[in-house]
């Protein structure tokens, strides 16, 4: 169970939540291969993924533990609520801006790095998932407009960001586990859910859902990180194969998240899904009511200097 | 003998046992009124208890533990004794106490693994991402739920051995 | 291998007597002390895999049944099951088979089925001359179908451990739970059929069937509206499973108190109280094979296992085959709770890799452990039937052996090599995806 040391040799368990086939859990297997070539394998990564560790609150305690010694996961908030930081509504509008709040030298960035650091964790980068939408399995009304309702119920993820940013949209919220949300539209004790990008709508919603709105309000995001302890262990030399690894990986991440959109809207609209479009300018009042009505609120959580200054980041 | 009897009259071993009855019946009443409570509020009030479930799943902890505990003081939990049917009365009772003894080694080594487990919560304070609820709250359930197992087969283990050499005695005599 | 050491661990001890969720702790020390786990990750690992409001179904269901069993609903549903199959040579035992089935679509647990079933039918058996071995066998091989027709708090936890849709579980044994009832009712009539002691029922004329009709179907009404609000509830769109689960629990109640009359408020705090232990009792040992599972999967349990198969043969049906003989001698030897919690997490990714459903493996699975109950040496259902009928278990061994050998075994083949038997409800309710 804890990594052997001997002849310098030292494998590291990598954790992650996504399945076999999604690129998150692909990176790591590239990264995998450079590392185990790049270091003449003096480092081996052991990968788990698709949870068989546990989900991502778990796999994060152990993280921090030295039970398991990396991972690509959600960076859960139940140690400190300031790395929800990153899932702010409307952080960003566009794919580039989001990946320049989410790389290294922004202020959002930095304020997950302490965060992380002050719990023993290192913050390798941040992986660009996809931008969020609702799909629904009818149409609500007045979609493309924020703050009116949309006589529509759909299912959250038990994180205050997430209630708020859906409620302020319009939506009426229902906490249902993730799991019974696929048989919950479907029955119709919701209408819809938000939470995935148009990727996961396709792949495990879209026989459910009749209508996709990229409302891009949120930012699905995962975090590359390692256990302070290991990685003090690992030599200078080899600490920087695994960041090159890993720095490539997550650069291409939000590239790939942009292109991955525009290809799974398709597909959605080719299975049958209407996407209710939303033009740039409408994205812009989007943002700005949700920034300026729902960031109040959270103001209690994140600290209104801390969206003060998030919002100057954005000018 | 006595000593298990004194025991089990103890006004301590019956406020124990009482207070366990007392919080299964007021958890069990409250997951289900507040699972159904969820849907009235969905279809009537078209409203919904955000993080509900977090508040359900801390009482549904305290049923579990509470519950498995109770398993122990009333030997309920499930077993599979195929070879004691198969062994005379003083090989059985043997068998008995060396089961009993294992089931409390195990209790008391998981009970100061949950210790373990109760301080870094409290130390770290991680908490529920809804309503954030400390994750203690529910936690401690597990402690409780072992120190309670460890108390009961204790006592059972004693009661067994007694048996075992009284047999033995029996035989002597 | 230490990890084969560890599995057999669990499985002496738990032949030694030592109750089951112990035998889990026992193997994961050994696991801790040789491979130096640390015990302050799996503790928590355990509570975190229990932190869901899916899990919470199964204490649900378990009240639903303690209720319903103590309520005194199951007369009424027997007497209503009786007005269409009581009336040939060996008819009785029908009505017990599919009373027994109607019961499961209320209560998730084979026990209660049993107990409710057990407590009317033998009686009547007895009374009608029906010889007592054969009818407690065919009660207790029929009382598995508790958990066959949903809802069933197996496939609770067979989705819980697998990531399924639990509503898709619970439509996968439907198939394989119709089959098992027909084979069931047509053993009985046929190893009936020259029993000289049975007395058979005359027939009644049309007006004095329908007036029964309406008579008995008035007073089985209020039984019958709970199926009706837990799975209508569920495939209606209204509830989620755990949802539905209290409500029953909450309908169950009054139903219980004034509808049937019995419950009154000296045993009902008495059902709760029993049924909470029940549930402590299984989610203990939930809690420690969780622990014991994210072993196995760090040690690459799986993996190992399916390389062993696979060097045997590679056609997914033989592997399939050799899966249900070692889920049979784990039937044979665990309750059905502790074995489907051991044989998730070991043997799905197993058969997933291989490319067969994750729903068509939980028909198949449930199928298996469920005959599981009635296998000896460990077929606790057997037994408790045995107490419940007052007979001897060597009177019920050879009737119990045909049952399983012609309705359990068959139903197991048929579910396992014809995945469509399986399949078909979930894809017809749920649509394309599953
Ligand atoms: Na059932
Ligand atoms: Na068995």
């Amino acid at each position: 169970a804890t990594p052997s040391l001997a002849k310098d040799k030292l494998t590291l368990k990598v954790a992650g939540i996504s399945a076999p086939e999604y690129r998150g859990t692909k990176s790591l297997y590239t990264i995998k291969d450079i590392v185990e070539k790049g270091t003449e394998g003096r480092i081996i990564l052991d990968i788990f993924p698709a949870n068989q560790l546990g989900d991502y609150t778990q796999v994060f305690e152990e993280i921090r533990r030295g039970t398991i010694e990396m991972g690509l996961i959600f960076l859960p908030s139940q140690f400190d609520v300031m790395l929800e930081v990153g899932s702010l509504p409307f952080l960003a509008e566009t794919g580039e801006g989001m990946q320049e709040q989410l790389s290294p030298g922004s202020y959002v960035y930095s304020i997950i790095e302490d965060s992380l650091d002050k719990l023993g964790v290192r913050l390798l980068r941040i992986y660009g998932d996809g931008f969020v939408g609702v799909g629904l399995a009818r149409k609500p009304k007045d979609p493309v407009k924020a703050g009116t309702p949309k006589d529509a119920m759909i299912r959250v993820a038990p994180l205050a960001v997430y209630k708020e940013t859906a409620e302020d949209l319009g939506f009426r919220t229902a906490s249902i586990p993730y799991a019974d949300t696929y048989s919950a539209i479907q029955t119709g004790v919701c209408d819809g859910w938000i939470g995935g990008s148009s990727q996961i709508n396709y792949l495990s919603f879209r026989d459910v859902i009749k209508y996709y709105i990229p409302y891009n309000c949120l930012f699905d995001q995962t975090g590359y990180i390692i256990g302070k302890d290991i990685w003090n262990k690992i030599s200078p030399e080899d600490q920087k194969v695994i960041l090159d690894a890993v720095n490539e990986q997550a650069d291409k991440s939000f590239a790939d998240s942009n292109a991955e959109d525009v290809e799974y809207q398709e597909k959605l609209a080719e299975a049958g899904v209407e996407i209710i479009p939303i033009s740039g300018s409408e994205m812009a009042e989007l943002a700005e009511y949700i920034r300026n009505t729902t960031w109040p609120k959270l103001e209690s959580t994140y600290g209104k200097e801390t969206l003060d200054k998030i919002k100057e980041s954005l000018q | 003998m006595n000593l298990i009897g004194s025991i089990k009259r103890s006004l301590f071993w019956k406020s124990i046992l009482g207070l366990q009855r007392i919080l299964l019946v007021l958890t069990s009443l409250f997951v289900v009124l507040i699972m159904c409570a969820e849907v009235v509020l969905r279809y009537v009030f078209k409203s919904d208890l955000f993080g509900i479930e977090e508040i359900v799943v801390i009482a549904a902890f305290w049923l579990y533990f509470m519950g498995s505990s109770y398993g122990v003081f009333e030997k309920s939990h499930v077993k599979a004794d195929i070879i004691p049917q198969m062994l005379r009365p003083r090989a059985r009772a043997l068998l008995s106490v060396l089961v009993n003894f294992t089931v409390s080694a195990l209790c008391i080594l998981f009970t100061v693994w949950a210790v373990g487990m109760v301080r870094y919560c409290i130390t770290w304070m991680p908490r529920t991402t809804g309503l954030r609820i400390p994750i203690y709250i529910s936690q401690s359930s597990v402690l409780l739920g072992y120190a309670l197992m460890s108390m009961y087969s204790i006592v059972y283990f004693i009661e067994d051995l007694f048996v075992f050499v009284s047999m033995g005695r029996e035989r002597e005599a | 291998m230490a990890i084969t050491v560890a599995l057999l661990l669990i499985i002496i001890t738990l032949l030694l007597g030592l109750p089951v969720p112990f035998c889990f702790m026992l193997s994961t020390t050994f696991m801790v002390v040789t491979h130096g786990y640390d015990p302050s990750f799996l503790l928590p690992y355990g509570f975190s895999q229990m932190s869901s409001i899916v899990l919470l179904a199964i204490p649900l269901f378990i009240m639903v049944g303690g209720m319903m069993d103590r309520g005194g609903i199951g007369t009424s549903l027997v007497n209503f099951v009786e007005i269409f199959v009581g009336r040939i040579k060996g008819g009785l035992g029908v009505v017990a088979v599919v009373s027994c089935a109607v019961f499961g679509s209320i209560s998730g647990s084979c026990a209660a089925t049993l107990s409710c079933i057990g407590s009317i039918m033998f009686p009547r058996l007895r009374e009608k001359g029906y010889p007592m071995g054969h009818s407690a066998a065919l009660v207790s091989c029929a009382a598995p179908l508790g958990l066959l027709i949903p809802p069933s708090s197996q496939m609770i936890l067979y989705a819980w451990v697998g990531q399924q849709s639990v509503l898709a579980c619970f439509l996968a044994t439907v198939g394989p739970g119709i089959v098992l009832m027909i084979l069931l009712s047509l053993l009985n009539l046929i190893m009936l059929r020259k029993d000289p002691n049975i007395e058979v029922v005359p027939v009644m004329s049309r007006g004095e069937k329908l007036s029964m009709f309406r008579d008995r179907g008035k007073r089985a009404a209020p039984a019958l509206f709970m199926p009706f609000i837990v799975l209508g509830g569920i495939y209606g769109g209204i509830m989620t499973p755990t949802e539905a689960a209290a409500m029953a629990v909450l309908y169950s109640i009054p139903v219980g108190f004034w509808v049937y009359r019995g419950l009154n408020r000296g045993n009902f705090i008495e059902v709760i109280i029993e049924t909470a232990t029940t549930t402590g009792v299984v989610m203990l040992m939930m809690y420690c094979i969780m622990m014991l599972s994210r072993i196995y999967v760090q040690e690459r349990l799986p993996d190992m296992i399916i390389n062993t198969l696979t060097a045997v043969s590679t056609n997914r049906y033989v592997i399939l085959f050799m899966i249900n003989i070692f889920m049979i001698i784990i039937g044979m030897i665990m309750d059905d709770v502790s074995a489907m919690l051991l044989c998730t997490p070991i043997l799905l990714p197993v058969v997933t890799a291989l490319g067969v459903h994750p729903i068509h493996f939980a028909a198949i699975i449930g199928t298996n452990l469920g005959m599981g109950n009635v296998t000896p040496p460990t077929a606790p259902t057997l037994y408790f039937g045995g107490r419940m009928a007052k007979t001897p278990v060597s009177q019920m061994m050879k009737p119990a052996l045909v049952f399983i050998t012609f309705a359990w075994l068959p139903t197991l083949l048929a579910v396992t090599y014809l995945p469509e038997l399986a399949l078909w409800l979930p894809r017809l309710v749920l649509g394309g995806r599953i």
